[in-house]
């Protein structure tokens, strides 16, 4: 079986974070990490996914790396 | 006179152009089978042409950046699935979100993970967040939904650690600073990882460890099923494993291992002696002694009686009613009789009891 890993690369970061109507959020400090409750950058962002009907943001510390990994094996993400 | 010269210096042109021509297409045709059947190696040589093409156009980071991944996880899943059958997942694709079609709403309802990957000048860094997301995704998934917590987690950092040694000693480095320092300070993570090392200094951490975890996955999968034995076996199985692992050579230990979900035995053939003086029969005898519930046998040796061990096998397999399941040769570090560390070519040949149920069709 074929799995698929989806990313996305640096020079689509913005346009996708635009479309989904949270850059300016990010941009103004009002995105937190969902594990660590670090306040998310276009610097610290790891990974985007959807849960309860809102979008989490996982910020890159190892701390929230870590758990996001636990996260992606407890729910089967 | 001198057109016998043209004549002879025509031939010798002509038989050139023809030699290089022959040793062109035949290197094509070698590489074009080579890479046919190791795509991941292709994938390895995308990346590195794309490595220097970034140079001249920022076009090609995307293509760096998604093959060198794809190429590394892959390589590592090739050599997972050549001394383990049964894998949930053999290949990987690193995809990248159309943003275009993204909507907010769209991502919400039917939206899936989406992990940010930085330029190629951070590759080291995408390379370790992508092995640590794909091993927690992909790896052993099925299994890994009933074992314990901190078996999960020891099986993941060093199913990551394997995947990771053999590339830059920088990635190697982030990745223990950055994941695995913390968690070994758990007591039952660094026990569990030091034991996985030691079952893989043999030889038999993909073959047995991973394979009977792979057996176990599909058994309990979608099916009724006690958490705290699966969890209680799961321990016994890697203190099985890790007792064979530091068996002393000639040493006699406990060969059957009957869980409610693992049941295998491991049966070493042969020692040159016992082959000299008693040629097969004695081993045919210990496989028709096999327990009638046990499902799966491992059978172990020198990689020089890979041979004799086939034919031991193929001479009674009817009789046990037991097919081939895979082989491999591999390099083993095993104890010798004071306990110092020999290193040996192994092979082992994995045979699977006919009357299982099937829980895996290919």
């Amino acid at each position: 079986m074929k799995a698929k890993l989806n990313a996305v690369h640096d020079d689509d970061l913005i346009a996708l974070l635009k479309k989904l109507n949270i850059l300016e959020k990010i941009k103004n400090g009002e995105v937190k990490c969902k594990f660590t409750k670090e306040i998310i950058t276009l610097d610290n962002l790891h990974s985007i996914f959807p849960e309860e009907g809102t979008i989490k943001v996982v910020c890159d510390t190892p701390e929230a790396i870590k758990s996001l990994s636990e996260y992606i094996n407890e729910k089967n993400l | 006179m001198k057109k016998i010269f043209n004549k002879v210096d025509f031939n010798f042109y002509f038989d050139f152009n023809l030699s290089l021509w022959t040793i062109s297409t035949l290197t094509l045709l070698g590489l074009f089978i080579y890479y046919l059947r190791n795509p991941e190696k292709f994938e390895k040589l995308i990346a590195l042409i794309s490595k220097f093409l970034k140079f001249i156009s920022n076009k090609f980071d995307k293509t760096y950046v998604k093959y060198d991944l794809q190429g590394k996880i892959n390589d590592y899943l090739r050599k997972v699935s050549n001394r383990t059958k049964h894998l949930d997942i053999k290949k990987i694709n690193v995809e990248w979100i159309d943003v275009s079609e993204q909507t907010e709403k769209q991502f919400v309802q039917n939206g899936e993970l989406i992990l940010r990957l930085k330029k190629g000048d951070h590759q080291n860094e995408n390379i370790v967040k992508a092995s640590m997301a794909f091993i927690s995704y992909a790896f052993l998934k099925k299994a890994k939904s009933y074992i314990a917590q901190y078996q999960r987690e020891s099986m993941d950092l060093f199913a990551c650690y394997d995947l990771l040694k053999e590339e830059k000693s920088e990635i190697l480095d982030q990745f223990v600073q950055d994941f695995m320092k913390d968690k070994m300070d758990n007591k039952k993570i660094s026990d569990f990882f030091e034991k996985y090392s030691d079952i893989d200094d043999v030889g038999i951490f993909y073959p047995v460890l991973v394979q009977e975890l792979t057996f176990l996955g599909e058994k309990v999968f979608a099916n009724k099923r006690d958490a705290q034995n699966i969890h209680k076996e799961v321990t016994e199985l890697v203190n099985f494993l890790y007792r064979y692992a530091n068996r002393k050579l000639r040493e006699d230990i406990v060969n059957d291992f009957s869980g409610t979900y693992c049941k295998f035995g491991i049966r070493i053939i042969g020692r040159s002696i016992v082959i000299n003086r008693d040629g097969e029969r004695v081993y045919k005898n210990h496989l028709k002694k096999i327990a009638p519930e046990n499902e799966t046998l491992y059978l172990i040796g020198s990689y020089e009686h890979k041979k004799f061990i086939n034919e031991v096998f193929n001479n009674c397999k009817d009789e046990i009613g037991y097919s081939k399941l895979m082989d491999d040769t591999y390099v083993a570090t095993i104890k010798d009789k004071d306990g110092e560390d020999l290193k040996v070519m192994s092979y082992i040949l994995t045979v699977r009891n006919d009357s299982i149920k099937v829980y895996h069709k290919k």
